[in-house]
């Protein structure tokens, strides 16, 4: 599991994007998506999805995310029901038509739904629990506001930054290349120098991120601070309409 | 090279992204200001370690001064009386900080200070000599510091006490908090496994709400934020969502139920009809149209109570529903004949007045009424002729 090609990022955007879409209108918690998204990213690995042509190919990954994000709730101990998550999904795709009637179409779409979900587990041999980077972080964050100087900490919004990050890097593929600490300090390291803070009292030896989390250095950091950067840059040339023209498609 | 782009492409997000985060609530709830240490359930409402000073080995003396500048007046302390002298007051060793920032400060050799003055009087002279004694174990606020004497000083007076903080009790701890206390001052500071592993294993770090307790306690709001503009164009439009899309999903495939129901209704079907109508009621409990085609169905069949029942919830839930009103009155009305036939006029009454009430132009109601109340009077009448004979 390494970086991806920009066109193999743009394509799992688009599907993550829905993944999201999806999760706010079924009302999921965040670390819910973050999830779903991961399940999407293990499985993007197992199964070569790009090599099918993308038209054939669409309806299905859609189902895939969709089976992600309803696997996600169950496994965050947050359930969605099978039908609120049919009607939800199929909306995202069909907003502009008359929402989904409990006809053949409807019960299709949730045997398939269930049908995939299953697929998942076991592609992912059932291994679907998630070592998260936002609990860790925002330990972290409670620890910070604990030994920064009051004035400092109340000054700069670094919590909401760090949420905000830690939303946005489910879009990448970091979960499956670094451990959800080595994600949480490199996401708080990223934070810090957006707001040029430092952590008070560095000695030589004892590097706060070294502390938190042993299996960080600086390249870790770096190229996890790479990889959201190069997000932005790709969101940045994204048309937003046909983003999300193309899942209609 | 490398390094320069880097920091380039940071600054860029520095001046471009940064500025669009979210303010934290300007309402940030003050840090926890209780901290009961008996309160076993707070304590796992995260993970907890030693502060970040301790694994950062940062020098006693640095932490010392650190703590000083930082501390605020209104923090709460816990300490053990050094020394009591009569005039003076108290000489209290910190051991711990209860709220605000939580430090490490039982090896700083901290000093504090509780006058005789800010004792709080309970009676109009206290002895000091009596009610306090060294080692003991005591609560107390900080209203003053000062850095240079590097010293503190400390009342027991709860008029120091900042709002949140008023449940405190100040003063002389109880025995069992004393015993808990000085055992946690003794103890020995355990981090040669690291920071990652204290962590992992306190029991509220495995806590399902520890997200949302930090976020709440961070002063964050748990709700979706992004940076990126494929996010932020997501329509919410109330119409997507899981609990709409539910209720007229619902409401469709009710009123379907109710029409294939009727239909075999028509066809003779009873079973089937009425196993549609409990169907639809199922998928939506307040639909009109399945206690109607119901209540008829009902009523066709001599069912008549549960027809009634079903006639009245329907006008509960749509007091102008007409073909409910219309359904009911005929019911009572054929209800009423029921009675009337087999002799009991009493009933028959009620039945027709209950008809007229829904319905008051309805004439088999009318007419019926009128009918039993006559054959009512002439009864009376002949009740009352028959003893005086004549």
């Amino acid at each position: 599991d390494n970086e991806m090609d920009p066109e193999e990022k743009r394509h799992r955007l688009k599907h993550t994007r829905f993944i999201v879409d999806a999760g706010l209108k079924l009302q999921v918690p965040c670390i819910c998506l973050a999830t779903a998204t991961t399940l999407y990213h293990r499985f993007c690995t197992s199964c070569n999805v790009t090599d099918y042509d993308e038209y054939v190919c669409a309806p299905a990954v859609i189902l895939v995310c969709s089976a992600c994000l309803y696997l996600a709730s169950k496994i965050e101990e947050s359930p969605t029901k099978v039908r609120d998550v049919v009607n939800v999904c199929h909306r995202c795709l069909h907003s502009s038509e008359a929402p989904l009637e409990v006809g053949s179409t409807f019960w299709k779409l949730r045997d398939s739904l269930v049908t995939c979900e299953f697929i998942i587990l076991r592609t992912l041999g059932f291994h679907v629990s998630v070592d998260h980077p936002h609990n860790y972080l925002l330990h972290y964050l409670k620890l910070l506001s604990d030994w920064m100087p009051p004035d400092v900490w109340k000054s700069m919004p670094l919590t909401a930054l760090c949420w905000t990050l830690l939303n946005d890097s489910c879009h990448t593929n970091l979960c499956l290349r670094f451990s959800g600490e080595q994600v949480a300090v490199a996401l708080l390291y990223m934070a810090l120098q957006s707001f040029q803070v430092e952590v008070p009292v560095q000695s030589t030896d004892k590097k706060w991120w070294k502390v938190l989390c042993s299996s960080c250095d600086m390249t870790t950091i770096e190229a996890i601070s790479t990889e959201m950067l190069d997000l932005y840059d790709l969101d940045s040339s994204l048309d937003g309409a046909r983003i999300s023209r193309t899942h209609s498609a | 090279m490398e390094q320069q782009t880097y920091l380039k492409r940071l600054g860029k997000f520095r001046n471009e992204k940064v500025p669009l985060v979210g303010s934290t609530s300007s309402s940030v709830r003050e840090r926890r200001a209780a901290f009961d240490l008996q309160d076993s359930q707070q304590a796992l409402q995260c993970g907890t370690t030693f502060p970040l000073e301790v694994f950062l080995d940062v020098p006693a003396s640095v932490r010392k001064r650190r703590f000083l500048e930082d501390v605020r007046v209104g923090t709460l302390v816990l300490g053990k009386i050094v020394n009591v002298r009569l005039e003076a007051g108290l000489l209290i060793h910190v051991l711990e900080v209860v709220t605000g920032q939580k430090r490490f400060v039982k090896d700083l050799d901290l000093q504090a200070v509780c006058p005789r003055s800010e004792f709080e009087m309970v009676s109009d002279h206290i002895d000091c000599n009596d009610e306090f004694r060294p080692r003991d174990i005591v609560r107390a606020v900080v209203f003053a510091v000062d850095a240079v004497q590097e010293q503190l000083s400390v009342s027991f007076r709860r008029f120091r006490l900042p709002r949140e903080s008023r449940s405190l009790e100040l003063g002389l701890v109880s025995e069992e908090d004393a015993e808990i206390i000085s055992k946690r001052a003794e103890a020995e500071v355990e981090v040669l496994d690291g920071f990652s592993h204290q962590l992992k294993q306190t029991a509220g770090f495995s806590n399902p709400h520890c997200i949302d307790n930090l976020l709440d306690e961070l002063g964050v709001s748990s709700q979706l934020s992004s940076f990126l503009g494929c996010i932020q164009s997501i329509q919410r439009r109330p119409d997507d969502y899981r609990d709409e899309l539910r209720r007229k999903q619902s409401h469709a495939w009710a009123m379907e139920t109710v029409a294939t129901g009727v239909d075999h209704l028509k066809l003779g079907n009873i079973e089937k009809a009425e196993k549609h109508f409990d169907h639809a009621l199922l998928i939506e409990p307040n639909n009109v149209e399945a206690y109607v085609a119901r209540g008829a169905l009902y009523a066709n069949e001599n069912r008549y109570e549960n027809a009634v029942k079903d006639f009245q919830e329907a006008l509960r839930l749509n007091p102008k529903h007409k073909n409910a009103r219309k359904y009911l009155a005929e019911t009572q009305t054929t209800r009423g004949n029921s009675c009337f036939n087999k002799g009991d006029l009493e009933t028959a009454v009620d039945y027709y007045q209950a008809a007229l009430q829904i319905n008051p132009d309805l004439e088999s109601a009318q007419s019926q009424l009128q009918a039993v109340e006559t054959k009512l009077e002439l009864q009376a009448l002949r009740v009352g002729a028959a003893p005086s004979g004549s």
